[in-house]
């Protein structure tokens, strides 16, 4: 039987998607120092914040299916902005795909160090979703205090950059 | 009943987080609840009744269509308030959420003009928003060395083993 798909969930993944696409955009305007800078409770640097949603995301996609999008470079080679750019796109449409495909009931096995894990996918489609949310705040955290000035990346900037995908209507009261 | 969807996992998650920290922040002195960093919305106080009050508001959309006006003259409101406003509002979206459906959509004013806004966008705000103002206020106990509590889907997981959601 065909999965049908959560209206919400996949747009909750859209929006992860566009999220992301968005502060990798702003980022690859700064300067190496820039990429280079952290801040006291966030994750580490901007530059390792990024490369850690963009890995963690495809770590998510490889617990489910088995399948883990492959980068065409060694994550401890602390790769380029760039390259992790390029694979976010491919990690982002494998996101989607697995949410689109894979059932939330259905079960994830894990065997680490002699011992097994079960779980739902929900769980994995749940993390995804924080995860992302929570380090691109540690980004933008660092970068105000940077001073550099932000677009909307919210629900509503979410809106707004998609008006003609979702239909929207405006009035005057 | 037992329900496995995401969005209700999603939501359970989010009532989940609100309350452990709020708990965790109940236990603050005054000059810590007023602490700030750059780049964060504001105080760890501000920071959580914004979350409350939005949450209050984006559920009075979801669930009536309407939006919710909170009293002008009401006094700030106290930690103890806002767990109880987070519980229910929580519960409220656990409820709620899994069942909008593709075409839902809400009349929002948007600076005087009447704006028709999807309901998943606005369940997909809520999300964000509570999410992302979470993140802020745990970047601020660090910066007053404080462990933050652990609120991941991981520490949801681990927390909530063998419980329904």
């Amino acid at each position: 039987m065909m999965n049908q798909p959560e209206t919400t969930l996949v747009e909750l993944i859209r929006y992860n998607n566009w999220a992301n696409a968005q502060i990798l955009a702003i980022c690859q305007k700064l300067t190496a120092d820039q990429l280079a800078t952290a801040a006291p409770g966030t994750y580490g640097t901007i530059l390792d914040t990024l490369g850690h949603i963009i890995r963690a995301e495809a770590d998510y996609v490889g617990r489910i299916t088995s399948n883990r999008p492959q980068p065409p470079f060694k994550w401890e080679g602390q790769p380029a902005l760039a390259d992790i750019s390029a694979f976010a796109t491919q990690v982002a449409d494998a996101l989607l795909d697995v949410v689109q495909r894979i059932p939330p009931t259905q079960m994830v096995h894990e065997e680490e160090n002699g011992l097994t894990m079960d779980y739902q996918a929900r769980h994995l489609f749940m993390q995804a979703i924080n995860h992302g949310i929570e380090h691109r705040t540690n980004i933008t955290t660092i970068l105000a205090s940077l001073g550099i000035a932000l677009p909307e990346m919210d629900g509503w900037g979410y809106l707004f950059a998609h008006a003609d995908r979702f239909e929207m209507k405006e009035g005057r009261l | 009943m037992k329900r496995n969807d995401t969005l209700t996992t999603l939501f359970a998650h989010n009532v989940w987080a609100n309350v452990q920290l709020l708990e965790v922040c109940a236990k603050l002195s005054d000059v810590q609840l007023d602490a700030t960093i750059i780049g964060t919305f504001g105080t760890i106080r501000e920071t959580l009744a914004h979350i409350v009050k939005s949450e209050r508001s984006y559920f009075s959309r979801i669930s009536t269509g309407k939006r919710y006006d909170f009293p002008e003259d009401a006094p700030p409101l106290t930690l103890t308030e806002m767990l109880e406003s987070a519980r229910t509002t929580g519960q409220g979206l656990v409820e709620y959420a899994p069942k909008v459906q593709p075409g839902d959509s809400v009349q929002v004013d948007w600076d005087g003009v009447m704006t028709a806004v999807p309901l998943t966008v606005v369940v997909t705000q809520v999300i964000n928003h509570a999410t992302e103002h979470r993140a802020q206020i745990m970047a601020i106990l660090t910066q007053l060395g404080i462990e933050p509590p652990g609120l991941s889907g991981w520490d949801y997981f681990e927390a909530r083993k063998g419980l329904s959601a």
